[in-house]
């Protein structure tokens, strides 16, 4: 009698246990909401200061650009998997370097006009000015552009090798990211060893030098622009290693001929 | 140079308990210029070879070149030079075939120029202008066929791989496909591996031809002399004024057999084709009139259902 209500329900249940990033709806979304707004809750409690403004708007403006380019990587390959063309990307003259360097430029590109916008409405209806933030404001979205790409290529790998079910990671890293790099708060707000984590991301140091460069923040500007950098380097150099080498699985392992 | 020779590839899929034994031990020698048939049913085979003579896909094992090139360390300039055209392919849904075809000819570092004629060119080439400025979701398999025909021709290939490439075209356009493919063996002297289920079109269209059968080349050759070693000879059927010495039909080459079928003749010979011009003269030379000729030619679907079904004992 409910069987045709229950055969919903059972591919609702087959979905999500066979695709254990499904699961993230129930237990990743609701928690990165939770966690972030709960600590910038804390932080505000904690009788900050700063200015809670604009602090905030430096972490939305750098995130949305981590964002955006870590979309534009990820879904150069997504958009062959949906379309379910894969195959047809690897052949001819274009490359692995090729790949990556067409997407990662769209998403420069997509990120600047994003961040140039945002600037716009920030100055326009909050009266901040992100701009004058000049060359560190520069070299951290710079930075954070590099991780993105990074991030996206991992991204990327995975799903070469391991199926379509790690696309969810797309949506997943940005919330992690938000949490970790200290959006909406100080990360020294975070309690250890998340804290000491959230140092090896360079977006941390990335929205630390910029709050510094506009004066919210007391900070080694230099110093925290040379750590993400460095970081993000060594992040972009073993995801283009990780991609090539999953490139290459992919076509011993046939998952190339998935999509 | 051969345009594909391969050594002993083999190709597993899996671990232990869910090993796939794709290709087993595969060697085969294709020459330059014909379009070459890979024939087997589902699950045969052919397209795993495809995707490895293609560099989508590495072997386990064995050695194969692409027109001279190494598929496990020579891939850039083998992807370079081919074309690939696999059966229902699929292309980004929401662009129409023209803005498919420019990805990939852009894709393959063709200019705006060489690549808008090239695209244009193709469209013309295939009867395509009706349906080239339309979503490719709003496409019927068959239309999408022709973008895939369109796409794996776009950088002039010296090799196009073609896994079933006339799969859901309607019968009028199969064949203007084929004859188009053709023209372009004859005209540009490309060399086309084809792999189909449909017998009769590798027939119309092979000279040379392998059949695999579960990851195993079972027979190579030529298509003639593949059927005639497994003793499908053509049937020779006659009506003749008098059946009286006759059996010099015998002292023909390629004879194999002849029997009376009622009031006819039935003779056997491996080609009737080669022989028919030699059997007449002679029939006429003897005073024997032909009152009703027939001739019926060895299948390769026949031929191929005694292969497989040996080679699955």
């Amino acid at each position: 009698m409910f069987e045709t209500i229950f055969a919903h329900i059972y591919k609702q249940y087959k979905k999500n246990v066979k695709n254990p990033s499904d699961l993230s709806w129930i237990l990743l979304y609701p928690l990165t909401g939770l966690l972030s707004l709960g600590i910038f809750g804390l932080f505000i409690q904690s009788g900050t200061d700063m200015n809670p403004l604009n602090f905030i708007i430096v972490g939305v403006i750098v995130w949305n650009a981590y964002a955006i380019s870590q979309k534009a990587v990820t879904y150069g390959l997504s958009y062959d998997v949906w379309d379910e063309c894969l195959r047809h990307s690897f052949l001819g003259k274009s490359t692995d370097e090729d790949s990556i360097l067409g997407n990662s430029l769209f998403g420069l590109v997509t990120s600047i006009i994003a961040i140039l916008i945002l600037a716009a409405v920030t100055q326009l209806l909050f009266g901040f000015n992100i701009l004058v933030a000049g060359i560190p404001l520069v070299i951290g979205l710079l930075s954070v552009f590099m991780f993105a790409v990074s991030i996206g290529l991992l991204i990327n790998s995975l799903v070469l090798t391991k199926g379509h079910e790690w696309m969810s990671l797309i949506w997943m890293t940005t919330g992690m990211i938000m949490i970790i790099s200290g959006v909406y708060y100080p990360v020294e707000i975070l309690p250890s060893p998340v804290r000491e984590l959230s140092y090896l991301f360079p977006p941390t140091h990335s929205i630390t030098a910029i709050r510094g460069a506009v004066g919210i923040v007391e900070t080694n500007i230099n110093l925290e622009l040379v750590y993400s950098i460095i970081l993000s380097t060594i992040f972009l150099v073993l995801s283009i290693l990780y991609y090539k080498k999953s490139v290459r699985k992919a076509r011993e392992i046939g998952s190339l001929l998935w999509f | 140079m051969f345009a594909v020779e391969t050594d002993n590839i083999t190709k597993v899929y899996g671990a232990k308990k869910t090993r796939i034994e794709a290709l087993k031990g595969v060697s085969i020698k294709i020459k330059q210029n014909q379009i070459y048939g890979l024939l087997g049913p589902n699950g045969a085979g052919k397209t795993t070879l495809i995707n490895v003579l293609s560099t989508l896909l590495l072997p386990t094992s064995g050695k194969a070149s692409v027109l001279g090139f190494d598929v496990l360390k020579q891939e850039k300039e083998i992807r370079r030079r081919i074309g690939l055209c696999y059966g229902a392919s699929r292309f980004y849904w929401n662009f129409d075939a023209y803005e498919n075809l420019n990805y990939y000819g852009m894709m393959h570092g063709m200019n705006g120029e060489k690549r808008k004629k090239k695209i244009d060119q193709l469209i013309e080439e295939l009867d395509m202008k009706s349906f080239a400025k339309v979503r490719t979701s709003q496409l019927s398999t068959g239309m999408r066929q022709k973008i895939a025909i369109a796409k794996s021709l776009l950088n002039d290939p010296e090799l196009i791989f073609m896994d079933e490439p006339t799969i859901g075209l309607d019968v009028d356009v199969s064949r203007e496909v084929r004859k188009y493919l053709k023209e372009l063996v004859k005209e540009k002297g490309v060399t086309i591996l084809l792999t189909s289920h449909n017998m009769y079109e590798i027939e119309m269209m092979c000279e040379n031809i392998a059949l695999i059968n579960k990851g195993k080349i079972i027979k190579e050759g030529n298509l003639n002399e593949i059927k005639s070693k497994l003793n499908f000879p053509d049937r020779i059927s006659f009506q003749l004024s008098s059946y009286e010495n006759i059996d010099f039909i015998k002292n023909i080459s390629g004879f194999r057999k002849m029997k009376m079928s009622g009031n006819r003749l039935a003779v056997d010979f491996y080609s009737a084709e080669e022989i028919i011009s030699d059997l007449m003269q002679e029939m006429k030379n003897r005073n024997i009139k032909v009152l009703d000729l027939e001739i019926k030619k060895a299948s390769l679907e026949e031929a191929f259902l005694k292969i497989v079904g040996e080679s699955n004992v």
